[in-house]
């Protein structure tokens, strides 16, 4: 099993109740299939699936990116900079 | 290409920004754009507007859109600083100076770095509504 950190930002925080959470995967889960997961387990996120950006680390990763310990995701709603 | 990408909870006084301006002899375009936050924010008065970064992935995709920049116009520097927390009505959250040989690139890039920081780099708005 490998653990995750996944960090939620601007409303999303109050969606979920919290800044940040983790969970434990499988080795070899893909995002998408953790995404699934976070979505379980916080089910006011659904609402939101189409317009959730979704990065591991710093990056936007691809649905089929296959986590690996230590990694970090980060799920939000549209950018607004500007 | 120079560049230079701050965000920051302090005011950002354009005129020292402008002041300190550098460029070489070959340039003959230079770009400044500044948001400014507005009164009207869907459809109510705010005073404000509190701004949320997820900093270190904002830099990062920043350097990014720079990086990809650097590589279509020939632009000799960028500067940009990106205001987060409060900002009152009528202060600019976002300054951008684009220098270049000449004035088309210069609009380009600038044009084209503020659209992808709307669909890439994460930072949101909190409107501040009067009254709340």
């Amino acid at each position: 099993m490998i653990e995750i950190k996944v960090n939620f930002f601007s409303y999303f925080k109050d969606l979920t109740g919290c800044e940040t959470s983790r969970i434990d995967l499988e080795e070899g889960t893909t995002l998408e299939q953790a995404m699934e997961r976070i979505r379980e387990q916080f089910p006011k996120l659904e609402s939101m699936k189409r317009s959730t950006l979704v990065a591991v680390g710093l990056e936007y990763v691809a649905p089929d990116h296959v986590l690996s310990e230590g990694e970090e995701i980060s799920l939000f709603p549209p950018v607004q900079g500007g | 290409m120079k560049r230079s990408i701050h965000l920051t909870k302090d005011f950002i006084d354009e005129s020292v920004m402008v002041s300190s301006r550098t460029q070489s002899h070959q340039m003959g375009a230079v770009i400044y754009f500044s948001g400014i936050v507005r009164e009207g924010e869907q459809g109510k008065k705010i005073d404000a507007i509190v701004y949320e970064a997820f900093e270190e992935m904002a830099l990062h995709q920043f350097k990014l859109i720079f990086d990809e920049i650097e590589q279509k116009w020939p632009i000799e520097s960028i500067r940009l600083t990106h205001r987060i927390g409060h900002v009152p009505v009528n202060e600019s959250s976002l300054w951008v100076e684009v220098v270049s040989p000449h004035r088309q690139e210069a609009f380009e890039a600038c044009a084209w770095l503020i659209d992808e920081m709307k669909k890439r780099v994460p930072i949101w708005k909190h409107p501040q509504f009067v009254g709340d």
